[in-house]
């Protein structure tokens, strides 16, 4: 049945008549055209192009890959860069200062803190001694009454601080380490006897930074006024820059300079000239 | 089961079909259609001149009877050969070849008479084209009758109509590739196929009667 239809479809009577009537061939010249058409597309936008095409989206690819690599691997070196401040080392002394309050571990720190805190005893000793007759020397002070050397928190809220950069950096820092202690320490439910050792250790880290502010603070007086350390190595040179200081109207300077040098050099004679 | 045994008779009579229209495309041979177009595609020349050459002339016949003027075919012979070798770079062996080609053919076709609206039922090559130089006066004439009547018929066809009858004796499509190629269902494309072939033999019948 379905054969039949098929066959229905084809009529050979049909397709002989049309075979015989359709027998033209495409002109010679559309053939030539066609063809040269083709060979030159095929040469054109292929072969040319595809010669060069590939190696470049290899290449391409490859690059863009390395430089993707690159990148990666250069990120974390520049972080460090980027987070310096946040180091452990940078916080040390906060943390030093703090520690030390606990009594813990301080001896990296220690050794300054008594430097600077002996600088404050002598400064202040030198501002009462005015009031309280002439100087005597520090271990007589120490042995005599020690009640009248200043503690340097006295000191320190005492004598007016320079508003110096360095020193709030300092007291920033200290603090800035002080509360970050104290809000993980509250933070993790720390006991009482903890919450009282935390008030010792801010009033220590006040304190060590009042003298760390001093100390910056005589560092920057010394290095303006006094006479330098160079001057000081011969005793010719240092009356020079004292006897330079009074002729500038720094006598205050001038004559704790002066103190300072007959402390170095007692058996000095003054010669007039200085005078 | 009768759609069975039609399934399985059909390569069978497709075979058949081919096998008796020899100006029909070489099917099925080595290298293949896809085969020659995808080695063009790698720039093999050679392999577009046998692909062109084993398709070029039943192309040509076909639009030459599709559009009924011959400078209108030549054009569209060309536009059909230049979108084919740029297509090239695009080409997937999903179909067959034949009905790719004739695909594209029948889209230009399209634009053509998009473009040119005027396109008029001017069949302008008749005389020309069925003139046989060097034939016996009584054969001349009884082939030039039966050629003219058919022709005429096939004029006189529905567009549809022709198309169809000019895709399976031309390209060798079978209905379902025709189906494929005109864009309609295989019922419509099969019916539109009958249709011609039964008004053409009346045309040949009626011819033969008065003889």
């Amino acid at each position: 049945m379905s054969i039949e239809r098929k066959n229905t479809d084809r009529d050979p009577l049909v397709a002989d008549t049309y075979r015989a009537l359709a027998n033209e061939r495409t002109p010679d010249h559309l053939n030539e055209k066609v063809l040269r058409m083709a060979a030159s597309e095929s040469r054109t936008r292929y072969s040319v192009a595809r010669s060069w095409t590939r190696p470049l989206a290899w290449a391409a690819t490859i690059g863009l890959s390395l430089a993707i690599v690159l990148e990666l691997t250069r990120l974390p070196e520049t972080e460090p860069d980027v987070v310096p401040v946040m180091t452990p080392a940078a916080r040390k002394p906060a943390s030093t200062a703090i520690e030390g309050a606990d009594g813990t571990a301080t001896d990296d720190f220690a050794p300054k803190d008594m430097a600077v805190l002996r600088e404050v005893e002598k400064r202040a000793r030198a501002q009462a001694g005015p009031d309280e007759g002439p100087a005597i020397p520090r271990a007589d002070v120490d042995e005599a009454s020690p009640q009248s050397a200043p503690t340097p928190r006295v000191v320190a809220e005492a004598e007016p601080l320079h508003e110096d950069t360095a020193v709030h950096e300092a007291l920033a820092s200290r603090e800035e380490a002080s509360v970050r202690k104290a809000a993980a320490e509250s933070a993790a439910g720390q006991s009482a006897a903890r919450g009282n050792a935390l008030v010792d250790t801010a009033s220590a880290d006040a304190t060590a930074a009042a003298a760390i502010s001093i100390a910056a603070d005589e560092k920057k007086r010394e290095a303006e006024s006094a006479c330098p350390a160079k001057m000081r190595e011969s005793a010719e040179t240092w009356m020079t820059c004292i006897s330079d200081l009074r002729e500038d109207g720094r006598d205050d300077l001038a004559d704790s300079e002066f103190e300072e040098f007959q402390r170095i050099f007692p058996n000095f004679v003054e010669s007039k000239a200085h005078k | 089961m009768a759609a069975n045994a039609e399934s399985l008779a059909r390569p069978a009579v497709a075979l058949c079909r081919r096998a008796a229209l020899p100006y029909a495309p070489a099917m099925g041979h080595i290298p293949d259609d896809s085969a020659l177009m995808l080695r063009y595609k790698d720039g093999d020349m050679a392999a577009f001149e046998t692909l062109y050459r084993r398709h070029n002339d039943p192309l040509y016949r076909y639009l030459l009877r599709l559009c009924r003027h011959r400078d209108t075919a030549e054009d569209i012979f060309q536009d059909v050969w230049s979108k084919i070798v740029k297509a090239r770079g695009s080409y997937r062996p999903t179909a067959k070849f034949t009905t790719f080609l004739y695909r594209v053919a029948r889209n230009c076709f399209i634009d053509h008479l998009r473009r040119n609206k005027r396109h008029a039922n001017t069949a302008e090559f008749d005389a020309e084209l069925h003139s046989h130089p060097g034939e016996q006066p009584e054969m001349s004439t009884e082939r030039s009758l039966a050629k003219e009547r058919l022709s005429r018929a096939l004029m006189t066809l529905p567009e549809e109509q022709r198309d169809a009858f000019l895709l399976h004796e031309e390209a060798g499509l079978s209905v379902d590739q025709i189906a494929s190629v005109t864009g309609s269902n295989r019922e419509t494309a099969k019916s539109r196929l009958r249709y011609a072939m039964q008004k053409l033999r009346a045309a040949i019948d009626e011819q033969a009667e008065r003889l």
